[in-house]
Formats: structure tokens, C-alpha cells, sequence
């Protein structure tokens, strides 16, 4: 019983009464419930995607400029300003991560108490012709 | 552990495609693990040793080592693909043989819901163990094991400092198997609960209705939606902590590179080739340690789908097919219970000491309270149970069963059983002897089962239909039937007439998304099913009428033309259906306690006398309550059915 929840992707089962963007602006709207937390993310991802992109500038400053200098401090500033930033890349995506499971777990949740109370208050007609389970 | 065993022994049905897949899977893992020198060998000697006449084979080869290496590791997928479907068929066959087989009393200790998420949801998870567990497993060891060999030939002095990596890697895979883990399968248990309070709610919502508690309902909704939410949090917290932590990990151990790499090369012990091949060595890293975590959870999820996949098939049925079954020309459906008791899994007696025997042809009226034991007995015909095989011993009025090793337990004392007799405090007792079952003057459990089976036809109070057409489901028990005997059958069954008004007739389907029938129309259909399938004895189970006095009529008359030259065990309180029988019988506490025709039990005055007064008084109040105009003939049309 637990899996006809899971997988809802019984085309039959689909009337196709509304388009996909229909139901893509539909859903974005619960999302947009937790608006600051959606903010948080665009954010975060930016730079997250800031950081990954510097990353191979950095190993290329190694291998062009710190070796042939042959100085070891600057091979070991550069190493350390390597690790700094995967570190912070690490931290960056946690954060985002989670918050995008926070508002994304809570829309679901939303979404199911609507549909139940919706269910519920529908009419006997309704559950006659409808496949329970 | 030893389920996945059983599940790599099904796997090794397949030997040349199991071994197959995974050697090419390990070949394509040497190509990825190449590339990395041909990278180093394109920065020393064609672009930093001016050769870069070579440039263009040393591209050739890098693109070929990982087109070869895509080429391998489709194959090892698509083998695999193969091979979980195959495993998969075979072992859905096997659970589904094994329940067929099944005798009810599994049926009875496992709750059907559970019986059928073994056979898809724990079989799926075992495909996919199959398809990707034994290969992300395998690959993931080649990888690891050969990356470092292939950095061992480069650079021995930074492979040491790698090593360090390793143990790193490990808590990586042990923290993800103990925290994350077992946070998402609270999650996955937490959605079971949900799920079967929202299908409790939409399935019953008549019973949630009817007694108005929406409110107390919804809150309980809320309690399990918001308990699910908090766990999904909680994982999805502790996903986003691991998940980018692996990269992470290896960018360190990069970033470290560039220190040890830097002082290295400075020193002249290292070239740039050999730096950038270690650069891209390290990220080969991330896949092992990823497909080890990963296979490490499939391995432990599909153990334990694995386990309870192999409890259907390793149940021991306990009702057998005979080895030698005789062979039935003739059957007549004469029913002789010689003397039996039935307990339930062996504790209890639900029958004790039944001696009944039936002409064929002849009506039996089954009458007594719930747990009086006609159910059961009349379940013993079918040999959906079997009775009891071993020997009783009666003392003090109560009995003691015989068990295996010849011994008699009562109160926690155990007696041994020597020729036949107990001796208990002194007193000598004879042990009963195992009564039989016959048919014809056979024991039940010397035919084929499919032969006996095939000459018992049952019809339940609510029966099962099939989400099928309604002639699919007459002709269930002779599907080769032809339209002329569909139609006879259900003119017999009273339901003809009913099945004519339907705008697709006989090709109507039956379920959620096809026509609803009320109870009185699934019962004819099932009558209709039974007079089709012709059977020499007919179980009837027709204990409570809850219907209006038309359809009462109708059914009366189809089983009257069902009953019509067959032996036929009838449970029901239905007067006039008792009054006909040629046998009643009584039964309380799994004993027969009245038995005869109904002439005979009523010049006896005793219980069956009572009764029967009790329910004429109940019918005839019945009559007037339910139906007040039942003679006119015109009400409790169609529409009540």
C-alpha cells in the first residue's frame, strides 16, 4: 500500500487536463511559501557555483607561477587558500542543501494536508469512482 | 549474510553471463584507470618536451582508452540489466508457486498486505542489488586497488602520503552506514505509517463520516505528516553534511598535493606530468569510496529483503500433495467424517470427535454460533486445513493431543505412549486413533489435490470477484466454457436478467472503474460460477441475510438449482433452506450436538426445536420490518439490490 503512493507514475492514471507548465507554475507556488529560505539558496548556490569556479584558477597558479618560482612559501599559501576554499565549498553546500530539503520536505507537507482535508470533504460520488489504496 | 548468498546462488544460474558482466565490467575500469598516464605522458613529453608531433596519437589514444572504457562499462551494465531481470522473473515465479501453494492456516499467521509488498517491493530491492550491488562493489574494489597501483608506478613517495587517504575514506563510509542510514529508514518506516493511516482514512471514510470524528482523524493525519516531515528533515540534514563531503575530502587531499607536490617538484623528484596525472588520479578516487557506501547499503537493504522473500519460499507447507494419487473416474460425492478432530497449529481443539456422514446428493444444514466450528469443517472438504494426523488421549473430560516423539503432556507432566495406552496416576487410558476424511470411500488426502479441489465448488457470502469481465469471472473455473453454458449458468443463477440490462452485458467489468455490485449480485455471480464449474459437492456459506426479500427470492432459487443433484454443505440460518435439508446439524465448541431431519429434531424438543421457533419469530418480524409489501410483488426493485 505504501508504494501506490510512491509511484504516482501511472500514465492511466494521468487525464492530462493540465499542461506540464500549468502544473510547474502550480507547484513553484508552494515553494514560493517559504520565500526567504528560497532566497537563502539562490544565494548560497551562487556562490557555491563562485567558488567551483575558481578552484582550477587556483591549481593553475600553482603550476604556472608557484612552482617555477621555486619558493615554498607561496606553493604552501596557495595550497592552503586551495583547502580554505573546498572547505568553505563544503560548508556552502551543506547549508544550501538543507535548506532546499526544508523547503522542499515542507511543500510536500503542505501539499498532503491539503490534498487530505480535500479528500475528505469531497462527496461519496467522488470516492464511489475512484480507486482507493 | 547468507540470504544474499541464496540471491548470488540464483545469479550463478546465469554463470557465463553473472562472470561475464563483471570481466567487463573490470576491463573497462583498467581503461579509465590508463588514462591518467597517457595524460601524464602528454604533458612531459609532447607539450613540455616539444614534441608536439605526438600530441595528436597521445589524444587518440586518451579519447580510445575511454571510449573503450565507455564500450566496457555499457556492456557490464546492460549484462546486468540482463541478468537482475532474469533472477528477478525466476524468483517472482517461485514466490508466487510457493503462495498458490500455500495452505490457509500461512494465510491465517500472515497478514496479506505484508505477502504482497514481499513479492514486489522486496523483490525490486533485490533487483536492484542485483543490478548495481554486485558490480558498483566489485568496481569500486578494482578502482581503488588500481588507482593505487597505477600511482605506485608514477610516484611511490606520493602514493605513501595517499595512503593516508584511505582510513579517511573508511570513517567516510562507516559514518554514512551509521548515522545517515538509519535516519532514512526511521523515514521509510514513518512513510509505511503514514501511508496506511491516509489509506485507512480514504478506504474508511464512510466509518470516519458516519461517526463524525473528521476532526480527531485529521489531527492524527497531521501528527503522522508532520512526524514524516521532521524525519525527512533530519536526514535530508545530515545528506547535505555527507553527500559533498567526499569531494570535499579528495580536494583537500589535492590541495595538500599542491604543498607536497610543490616541494617535490621544486626539488626536481617530480614532473608536471606526473603532477597533473596525480591531480586526476586522486579524483578517481571519489568513485570507489562512493560506490563502496552505496553497495555497502544495497548489500544491507537486499539482505533484508532477501530474508523475507525466503520465508515464503521456505514456509513448509502442510498440506501435501500426495505422492501416489489415485485416480478419480467416477466421482458421486458421498462425504464421511470418520471420527475427526482438527486443532488449530496444534494447540486447542477447534473439532473434536466429528463423525458425520453424507449421501451423495444429500443437504447438509450447518447451524451453531460463531466458533462453533462449521466453518472449519466444512474447510476441511477442500483440504484447506487437513485434520489432526496424530492420536488423542481424553481424561478427565478433556483431551490431550499425542505429540510427535509418542509423549502426552498434561499438566506439564509428560507421559509416554506404550501400545496404544497412557498410564496416568495408575489408570490405563486409551489413545484415539487420528479419524480420516472420505470421499467415496477415500481418504481425502489420497487424491491429487487439483482432482479433489476441481469437484468442490464454494460459494461464499461476500464473494471475491476478479477485476475482469463478468464472463471472465463465471467462467473462472472452466474458462474454455462456451457463451451457450455462461448463459445457462447465470439463468440459473438468477442473474441473467440483471447482467442483460448492463450497457456491455456479459463483457461488463466488474471493480472500481467497471460497473458495482451490491452483495446479492456478487453472491449469484458467484453461484453462477460455481453451477458453471459443475462440481459433485457444494460448500455454501450463506450465514447472515441482510438483503431485501426480492433478491432473498432469487438467491433462494439459484441455490435451489445449484444445490439440485449435489451433495451440498450449507451454513446458513435461512429457514426454508433448513427446513429441506436432509440433514440438520447442530454444532457448539467443535461438536456436533444435534443431528437429523427436521421432523426428527423437532419431535426431539430439544435445541434445535428452540431455535428454530426463535428464528420464525425473527422472520416474521423481519418480513414485516423490512418489507412490508413483499406480497405485491412490486417494491424492492433493481435499484435496491
Amino acid at each position: 500500500m505504501s508504494r501506490t503512493l510512491d509511484t504516482a507514475d501511472d500514465p492511466d492514471a494521468r487525464t492530462y487536463e493540465y499542461s506540464d507548465s500549468q502544473l510547474l507554475t502550480r507547484m513553484v507556488r508552494y515553494l514560493l511559501a517559504y520565500r526567504s529560505l528560497f532566497l537563502a539558496v539562490v544565494l548560497l548556490t551562487l556562490i557555491g557555483i563562485v567558488f567551483s569556479v575558481w578552484t582550477p584558477f587556483i591549481l593553475r597558479h600553482a603550476i604556472d607561477v608557484d612552482f617555477p618560482s621555486g619558493v615554498i612559501q607561496a606553493v604552501a599559501f596557495t595550497a592552503t587558500l586551495y583547502i580554505v576554499l573546498q572547505i568553505m565549498n563544503w560548508v556552502v553546500s551543506f547549508v544550501s542543501g538543507y535548506f532546499m530539503a526544508l523547503m522542499g520536505q515542507r511543500a510536500v507537507y503542505d501539499i498532503r494536508q491539503e490534498l487530505y482535508s480535500h479528500v475528505q470533504e469531497m462527496s461519496e460520488e467522488f470516492h464511489d469512482h475512484s480507486v482507493a489504496e | 549474510m547468507g540470504h544474499i548468498r541464496r540471491l548470488t546462488g540464483y545469479a550463478l544460474k546465469k554463470k557465463k553471463l553473472f562472470f561475464g558482466y563483471l570481466t567487463s565490467a573490470g576491463i573497462g575500469t583498467v581503461f579509465n584507470l590508463l588514462t591518467p598516464l597517457v595524460l601524464i605522458e602528454i604533458v612531459d613529453v609532447a607539450i613540455l618536451g616539444d614534441h608536439l608531433e605526438l600530441l595528436m596519437q597521445y589524444v587518440a589514444l586518451f579519447v580510445g582508452l575511454s571510449l573503450l572504457f565507455a564500450v566496457f562499462d555499457m556492456f557490464g551494465r546492460y549484462g546486468s540489466a540482463i541478468l537482475s531481470q532474469h533472477v528477478i522473473y525466476i524468483l517472482r515465479e517461485e514466490i508466487y508457486d510457493s503462495l498458490m501453494e500455500k495452505d490457509l492456516s500461512f494465510y491465517d499467521q500472515n497478514e496479506t498486505g505484508q505477502l504482497l509488498a514481499r513479492a514486489t517491493t522486496d523483490v525490486s530491492t533485490m533487483r536492484e542489488f542485483l543490478y548495481w550491488g554486485y558490480r558498483v562493489i566489485f568496481i569500486g574494489f578494482a578502482q581503488l586497488i588500481g588507482t593505487y597501483i597505477v600511482m605506485w608506478s608514477v610516484n611511490p613517495p606520493l602514493t605513501v602520503y595517499m595512503f593516508a587517504w584511505i582510513p579517511v575514506m573508511l570513517i567516510f563510509i562507516y559514518a554514512f552506514a551509521k548515522k545517515v542510514r538509519p535516519i532514512f529508514f526511521a523515514a521509510r518506516q514513518q512513510y509505511g505509517v503514514l501511508s496506511s493511516v491516509l489509506a485507512e482514512n480514504v478506504v474508511g471514510h464512510k466509518v470516519v463520516r458516519a461517526y463524525a470524528s473528521e476532526e480527531r482523524e485529521a489531527q492524527r493525519v497531521e501528527m503522522e505528516n508532520r512526524g514524516f516531515l521532521d524525519l525527512r528533515v533530519r536526514a535530508s540534514k545530515y545528506q547535505s553534511f555527507f553527500q559533498p563531503m567526499l569531494p570535499s575530502l579528495i580536494s583537500v587531499a589535492i590541495g595538500v598535493l599542491i604543498y607536497i607536490g610543490g616541494f617535490d617538484f621544486i626539488r626536481g623528484d617530480l614532473t608536471y606530468g606526473e603532477f597533473v596525472g596525480f591531480v586526476s588520479l586522486i579524483g578517481m578516487l571519489v568513485l570507489p569510496a562512493r560506490f563502496l557506501s552505496w553497495g555497502v547499503g544495497m548489500y544491507q537493504r537486499a539482505s533484508a529483503s532477501g530474508e523475507r522473500t525466503f520465508y515464503i519460499l521456505d514456509a513448509i507447507e502442510e498440506v501435501m500433495n500426495p505422492e501416489d494419487p489415485v485416480t478419480v473416474t467416477d466421482f458421486q460425492g458421498a462425504v464421511d467424517f470418520n471420527n475427526i478432530s482438527f486443532s488449530y497449529g496444534g494447540e486447542g481443539y477447534i473439532l473434536r470427535d466429528v463423525d458425520l456422514h453424507v449421501k451423495a446428493g444429500q443437504i447438509v444444514a450447518l447451524l451453531g454460533g460463531t466458533g462453533s466450528g462449521k466453518t472449519s469443517l466444512v474447510n476441511l472438504i477442500p483440504r484447506f486445513y487437513d485434520v489432526d494426523t496424530s492420536g488423542k488421549v481424553e481424561y478427565e473430560g478433556k483431551a490431550y493431543k499425542v505429540s510427535k516423539n509418542k509423549t502426552v503432556t498434561i499438566d506439564d507432566r509428560e507421559y509416554k505412549v506404550i501400545d496404544n495406552q497412557v498410564e496416568i496416576d495408575g489408570h490405563l487410558v486409551n489413545v484415539d486413533i487420528p479419524g480420516q476424511i472420505l470421499i467415496d470411500s477415500i481418504d481425502i488426502r489420497q487424491y491429487a489435490l487439483s482432482d479433489l479441489r476441481k469437484q468442490i465448488g464454494m460459494v461464499h457470502q461476500d464473494p471475491f470477484l476478479f477485476s475482469a469481465s463478468l464472463r471472465e469471472n463465471i467462467s473462472f473455473g472452466r474458462p474454455e466454457a462456451s457463451e451457450e453454458d455462461v448463459i445457462n449458468a447465470a439463468k440459473a443463477a438468477m442473474i441473467h436478467d440483471f447482467i442483460m440490462t448492463l450497457e456491455n452485458g456479459y463483457d461488463s467489468e466488474v471493480g472500481e472503474r467497471g460497473v458495482t455490485l451490491s452483495g446479492g449480485q456478487k453472491q449469484r455471480i458467484a453461484i453462477a460460477r460455481a453451477l458453471l464449474a459443475n462440481p459433485r459437492i457444494l460448500i455454501l456459506d450463506d450465514s447472515t441475510s441482510s438483503v431485501d426479500a426480492k433478491t432473498e427470492m432469487l438467491i433462494q432459487k439459484a441455490l435451489e438449482n445449484l444445490m439440485k443433484g449435489r451433495t451440498t454443505f450449507i451454513i446458513t440460518h435461512r429457514l426454508s433452506t433448513v427446513r429441506n435439508a436432509d440433514l440438520i446439524v447442530m454444532m457448539e465448541r467443535g461438536k456436533i450436538v444435534e443431528m437429523g431431519s427436521h421432523d426428527e429434531l423437532i419431535a426431539q424438543e430439544k435445541l434445535y426445536h428452540n431455535i428454530h421457533q426463535t428464528l420464525t419469530e425473527m422472520e416474521l418480524a423481519a418480513s414485516v420490518a423490512i418489507d412490508p409489501f413483499a406480497k405485491s410483488g412490486t417494491q424492492g426493485g433493481r435499484a435496491n439490490e
